[in-house]
């Protein structure tokens, strides 16, 4: 059995300790690698919503939270909201869901109301513009690589 | 060894000029100085013109306030260039000169100005070199298929050969046989006349008209496409001339006008993205820079009845939407006015008229055309190095 003194005059790291504190270490990081490694380049962390270059509504997928700057109506779903922007009388209704997808559900801007028909945004790169109401809901206000088409 | 002291009496003023010579001390052009890049720090304006949004993106040092209130004022200077050429071309901009043009009679002169007066002629370059398949005079047929800016607001009925909509807003049925085949008599671009006078700038209207149930119709112009691309290219002039390098000019996303990236890792060359014409994200992504590009597709404005696709791009010789196998084409190295006519062409022509073009007309041109036959899509390209990012899409060889 071992005293004392012999615990005193072993050393502080034995080469076993060190092997496990190293393996800890390398797993600790690798965890940390793998976790940026698999989060989807441009997950959706907010919504933004401008008239013109006045911002008039903003979400944060993080936080669950969101700001309404201007006329904005916002009722609560299971999955998210339901928010409505309303541009001299006419009105964009969108939904947000928390679990990252945002999606123009209804709006009286024109005959042919394209603001509908454009895909959900998903990512950072997503973009739904309603031309007639001037609004244009993105993810970011970072300039992105543009796009044409 | 001995000491010269004439030598030294010739250094000690290159001594002094050493600083200016390291600081590289030197007149620069107006507006434009060299900034290191890890102070360039990037922010996009956002404005409408041509009923579609403009994105200016610009690198700058913000942190510089006057270089801040600077780059404020070029896109204000931006706005206004854009607002002047929308003002000469709209067709729903009642004093525009290309307005005035399609409410005038037949065979009448109209005076015009001389942005109408150039966008015109680059129409007309295009209209020879694409034996008409780009033509601007269907703005009739334009308006009768439902795609004029007027059915973006609130649409009412208001012409004879208007149709009524449903609760939707969705049309009810298609345009009247006798319209369209009348309005596609109207179309004989090469025989709108433009001249300039003495300073001045004068456009004058075919003789031709049809009259239907008493109400008499002639030529309309519709130069929103190319109006677009003349936006991008004079934008881009106007950026450049105030010594922006690096950012880019997004007009609808119809027209692109790169200057560079600020990465250097990608020799600061733009990940140019082409949209999926008929999925989310992109199909295809390029590294590019400073360069123009325009695109056409079926999928930008168009309307479905009883399981048709109607796009805007109508065909001229027909006066219907254009029904090719081709729905979204994409071209740079060209200014993007002329690459915009160029694209509405390719998708008319469809892909093998298309390629022939190209190739006798165009042959330092880049493009890239997709096709589509039933759930089939098919690329068509000369761009030497890119990425096809949707792995169904087949790539057609343009040799065959």
């Amino acid at each position: 059995m071992k005293t004392f003194e012999d615990a005193e005059k072993s050393p502080f790291f034995r080469k076993g300790d060190i092997f496990l504190y190293l393996v800890l270490v390398l797993v600790i990081v690798g965890l940390f690698c793998f976790g940026f490694a698999t989060k989807e380049e441009g997950e959706l962390e907010n919504l933004l919503v401008y008239r013109d270059d006045t911002l008039v509504f903003s979400y944060s997928f993080a936080e669950d939270k969101y700001n309404a700057y201007e006329e904005v109506k916002v009722e609560e779903t299971k999955e998210g909201y339901l928010v409505t922007i309303y541009t001299e009388g006419e009105y964009n209704l969108f939904c947000i869901e928390k679990r990252g997808y945002v999606k123009m559900l209804d709006a009286d801007c024109s005959v042919h109301r394209d603001c509908v028909a454009m895909w959900a945004i998903t990512d950072r790169s997503g973009v739904i513009i309603c031309t007639p109401h001037h609004l244009k809901l993105c993810a970011s206000d970072e300039i992105l690589d543009p796009s044409i088409g | 060894m001995g000491y010269n002291k004439s030598m030294k009496r010739k250094a000690i003023p290159l001594f002094f000029a050493l600083p200016f010579v390291l600081t590289g001390c030197h007149i620069d052009s107006p507006g434009k100085t060299e900034i290191p890049l890890e102070r360039l720090k990037g922010k996009s304006y956002s404005f409408y013109s041509f009923t579609v949004p403009i994105c200016v993106a610009l690198y700058a040092d913000f942190s510089d306030i006057a270089e801040a209130e600077r780059t404020r004022k070029t896109v204000e200077e931006v706005k206004s260039l854009f607002l002047e050429i929308e003002n000469s071309l709209s067709v729903s901009v009642e004093t525009s000169a290309i307005a005035r043009f399609n409410r005038a009679a037949a065979g009448e002169k109209v005076t015009i100005d001389e942005i109408s007066y150039t966008v015109l002629g680059i129409a007309k370059k295009m209209y020879d070199l694409t034996g008409g398949a780009y033509n601007p005079a269907v703005g009739m047929s334009v308006d009768l298929w439902g795609f004029t800016p007027r059915f973006q607001g609130d649409y009412e009925p208001t012409e004879p050969y208007d149709r009524e909509v449903n609760g939707e807003g969705k049309f009810y049925s298609l345009p009247d046989e006798n319209y369209i085949s009348a309005f596609a008599s109207l179309s004989d671009f090469g025989e709108v006349e433009i001249w300039e006078e003495n300073g001045a700038y004068y456009a004058k209207k075919p003789k031709q008209s049809v009259t239907i149930d008493g109400v008499s119709y002639s030529m309309r112009l519709d130069l929103g496409g190319i109006g677009k691309g003349y936006a991008a290219d004079e934008g881009a002039k106007l950026l450049r001339e105030r010594g922006y390098d690096y950012g880019y000019l997004n007009v609808g996303s119809s027209s692109v006008a790169l200057l560079k990236s600020v990465k250097q890792e990608t020799d600061y060359a733009w990940n140019f993205g082409f949209r999926h014409p008929r999925d989310k994200g992109n199909y295809l992504e390029l590294s590019l820079k400073d360069e123009t590009s325009s695109t056409s597709g079926d999928y930008e404005n168009f309307y479905v009845l009883n399981e048709v696709r109607y796009s805007h791009i109508i065909d001229p010789s027909t006066g219907r939407p254009y029904s090719s196998d081709l729905i979204t084409a994409t071209v740079y190295g060209l200014p993007a006015a002329e690459a915009d006519a160029l694209s509405t062409a390719i998708l008319i022509l469809g892909r093998e008229k298309a390629l022939a073009l190209l190739d006798e007309k165009f042959p330092s041109v880049s493009y890239a055309m997709v096709g589509e036959e039933g759930d089939l899509l098919t690329l068509s390209t000369n761009f030497e190095t890119y990425r096809l990012l949707d792995q169904n899409m087949e790539i057609e060889d343009e040799n065959v």
